[in-house]
């Protein structure tokens, strides 16, 4: 059940209404029942699989609270944690066993027999699980003793599909809480998933042709349009991945549920390094947390090898998160070292640019405009169906390509699939994203808007509604990170 | 004190929820009006409703099918009152329920044309890019499509949603006077122009549509699509309307390019049909008198071939004299056309 359906539309409508009114103490009992009827409406049989896995969990949790000495708590979450892992590999390797057999089978090999496709939201919720044992072996939560709420953290249905990863510190305690929802929140939720689609449908959704375009067959565009391409599906992955974030943490302030920010306008971001405290906040951090401290702290004694190897593990773990994939391999290594170099050389650039002040206000522009290249280049190895297909990309961006008949500089719209001023208008909307999410984030702003007289409020909601419900696409189903 | 923290949230919600009702009837009026006017818009499908209950006293002939025969035949150059029902994709199971739909209100039902083309038997409306127009059907005829999932799809229920948002408000500036199929004439057909004659009907051109159709043609819709051309010709017998299982011309680059062993079991299935239910079959897949003029695409006629084909079709439909139901239990009476190879 895509949160863009119909059949969606009608379950929160009635999930609004039960969760409304039920009695105060039984509102998570609903909000459960909700998620589990989310997930069986997905597949049934992986919602077996999530309850085991929340059982186990809750179970090792309870026993590793119950643990009287360290060993003992190390070993239970060490095999809670790698249990989890391995469920995670198992199942991302299958998926890609899957895929590749079906491909043989189109070219008529094998049929695909296998149907071990990855659940729904596997990464996400062995995440936020395998998280929160590791914060109860270090003692940064207690462990939850109500099986509801717990279940409810790893169902919780508006973020299962694509996130974001909160932490079950910041989760459970909303829980206990729970009380009605502050109207505000109603409010503020639906304006917040009304701002999601407009990323999803206005935005993501109007480049969906001419970036599969360009991928399909790179030999076929000029270097214009695969760089053209290439931005396009820098701003198509963050628009789609913003959008889905903004609809599920609407959906969470709908039922009273706060949840952390996954973005930060991440193609302002300074550096690599900042781009990825701007971009999937929530991932990165918790392989920030879980990962990358862990091995900074036991690689120490290496000095700027051990970091960089740290550095380099982290973003190779954030590409293979995604899937088992060498283009997501490719991915994470192409942010690993652009991450170590940036990591290592960062201190004499800022010595540099200290003692020349005048060019600080060119490090200023050049600085974002450079990163946000880099994370283009990048990007097109994540699009890609394999590195071979990435790397001819990355050939045809070059101009001059032997034997290739198309002009290096040709801009044909027809053949890109999006006009002139399509492309603008999705810049536009871009643009009004932008600003929105700035202006969203300073509280002076939203004050004033908040207290300006409802026609101008409305007027505005209207405004995009139509812009939405005109521009966007309503067959849309899928979004990006939804398979992962 | 819990409880009247509790009282005061649920005003508040209420509020909040009144406001959203009232944010919501502009848009909910906007909408229903967008739907009113686009119910008045006539499409392909509406026209041919309106067409055939206007002709409905009179009509002997019925024409179902694909877009290979919503172009290529002409009811008007039939004999007697023909009426030309088919459209683009439509498959068997929709030529299945018209016709269970429609046979007992057409009182003079003599016959009734089934092409079959190379995709009939494996082809399903859901299971292709026309997709979409299986929610026509629901709109127009009231049915249903044949898969549960698409059947909370919100094109079932809204035309504006059907034709796209930005489609309705066009028509509403036009005060919904357009029409979207001002081409098809009283009698359900698409005159297509020739003007992009001489068409292109190379090898390489027939390549496009074949590879769409090989992508859209699935060994497992055969049983459904032969389930439903059993139910269609069992029904017409009962009623009986003699049923003629026609395939239409194609050029040669789209038949050579057509996989044997699929259309020779297409063959098969038709052979033991006709036997078993004694209808005729006609192929004019390789029409020789047919010339590169008479094709708009290398697997559609134009208007000038439609024209020329209805004429050849005519012939040979009449030539067995009087429409003549076989008696039930009959056996093959399939025939051939004589030119077809």
């Amino acid at each position: 059940m895509s949160f863009l359906s119909l059949a969606f539309a009608l379950f929160l409508f009635l999930g609004l209404l039960m969760f409304h009114l039920a009695p105060g103490r039984f509102r998570r009992h609903v909000l459960l029942a909700l998620s589990y009827a989310f997930y069986v409406s997905a597949s049934a049989t992986h919602a077996l699989l999530l309850l085991a896995v929340t059982v186990s969990v809750f179970l090792a949790a309870r026993a590793v609270e119950r643990s009287r000495t360290e060993d003992t708590k190390l070993g239970v979450t060490a095999v809670a944690v790698a249990g989890l892992g391995v469920v995670l590999v198992g199942f991302k390797c299958a998926a890609w066993l899957v895929e590749t057999v079906q491909a043989q089978s189109a070219k008529g090999g094998a049929d695909a027999t296998l149907l071990l496709v990855a659940p729904l939201g596997l990464s996400y919720y062995l995440f936020k699980l395998m998280g929160y044992l590791l914060d109860v072996y270090w003692e940064k939560v207690p462990v939850e003793h109500n099986f509801v709420s717990f279940a409810l953290y790893a169902a919780f249905f508006p973020q299962i599909v694509s996130g974001p990863i909160q932490r079950a510190g910041d989760f459970l305690p909303q829980l206990e809480a729970l009380g009605r929802p502050d109207p505000a929140d109603l409010t503020a939720g639906l304006r917040r998933i009304l701002f999601g689609l407009f990323k999803k449908l206005v935005i993501a959704d109007r480049l969906t042709v001419l970036v599969a375009g360009v991928h399909a067959d790179p030999s076929a565009y000029s270097s214009l349009e695969l760089l053209l391409g290439a931005y396009c599906f820098a701003l198509q992955l963050y628009a789609d991945f913003a959008g889905i974030t903004d609809i599920a943490l609407g959906l969470g302030q709908l039922f009273g549920m706060k949840g952390p920010e996954n973005f930060q306008m991440p193609f302002f971001a300074r550096n690599v390094q900042d781009f990825w405290r701007r971009w999937h906040i929530t991932l990165s951090s918790w392989l920030s947390d879980y990962l990358f401290a862990p091995l900074r702290i036991s690689l120490r004694r290496l000095g700027n090898i051990g970091l960089s190897m740290a550095i380099f593990i982290n973003m190779v773990a954030i590409g293979v998160w995604h899937g088992a994939s060498w283009t997501y391999v490719a991915f994470g290594a192409i942010n690993g070292v652009f991450m170590v170099v940036s990591a290592l050389t960062l201190k004499k650039r800022n010595t540099f640019f200290r003692t020349h002040p005048l060019l600080t206000r060119l490090r200023e522009v050049a600085g974002p405009l450079l990163t946000f290249h880099l994370m283009v280049f990048a990007f097109i190895f994540f699009r890609a169906s394999s590195v071979p297909l990435a790397l001819e990309y990355v050939r045809h961006l070059i101009p001059g390509q032997p034997g290739k008949g198309v002009a290096p500089f040709r801009l044909d719209w027809e053949q890109l699939g999006l006009g002139r001023s399509a492309l603008l208008g999705v810049l536009v909307g871009v643009a009004m994203m932008e600003a929105l999410t700035w202006a969203g984030r300073k509280s002076d702003w939203r004050d004033r808007f908040l207290a300006a007289p409802r026609i101008l409020r409305w007027g505005l909601y209207y405004a995009v509604i139509v812009i939405v419900v005109v521009l966007g696409n309503l067959e849309t189903q899928r979004f990006i990170y939804a398979q992962f | 004190m819990r409880s009247s923290d509790s009282a005061r949230g649920d005003d508040s919600v209420a509020r909040v929820a009144l406001r959203l009702v009232v944010f919501c009837v502009p848009l909910a009026l906007a909408w229903l009006g967008l739907e009113w006017g686009m119910k008045r818009v006539p499409n392909s499908y509406s026209m041919k409703r309106a067409g055939l209950e206007a002709l409905s006293a009179e009509v002997d002939t019925v024409i179902v099918g694909s877009s290979n025969a919503y172009f290529g035949i002409s009811p008007a150059l039939l004999s007697g009152s023909a009426f030309n029902l088919a459209n683009v994709s439509q498959s068997l199971y929709y030529d299945d329920l018209l016709l269970t739909q429609l046979a007992p209100r057409l009182p003079k039902l003599k016959r009734v044309l089934v092409p079959i083309s190379y995709i009939s038997l494996s082809f399903q409306l859901y299971d292709s890019v026309e997709y979409w127009r299986q929610y026509y059907y629901q709109h127009v005829w009231g049915m249903r499509p044949p898969r549960e999932e698409d059947r909370t799809n919100v094109r079932m229920w809204s035309l504006v949603a059907l034709y796209s948002p930005r489609l309705s408000l066009n028509a509403a500036r036009k005060g919904f006077k357009a029409s979207l199929a001002p081409e098809v004439d009283g009698r359900g057909w698409y005159p297509v122009p020739a003007e992009h004659f001489p068409a292109d009907l190379s090898d390489e051109a027939a390549r496009v549509p074949l590879a769409r159709h090989h992508g859209m043609m699935h060994a497992k819709n055969e049983p459904a699509n032969v389930a439903s051309l059993e139910h269609l010709l069992s029904l017409l017998r009962q009623r009986n309307v003699e049923v003629v299982l026609v395939t239409l011309p194609v050029w040669r680059s789209y038949a050579d390019g057509m996989k044997p062993e699929v259309w020779a079991r297409t063959q098969a299935t038709l052979e033991r049909l006709t036997q078993k239910y004694g209808a005729r079959y006609l192929s004019f897949l390789r029409e020789p008198r047919l010339e590169a003029e008479d094709f708009h695409d290398p697997d559609h006629l134009n208007a000038r071939g439609a024209v020329r084909f209805t004429q050849m079709l005519n012939v040979v439909l009449e030539s067995s004299g009087q429409v003549a139901v076989p008696p039930r239990g009959d056996g093959a009476v399939s025939h051939s056309s004589p030119d077809a190879r």
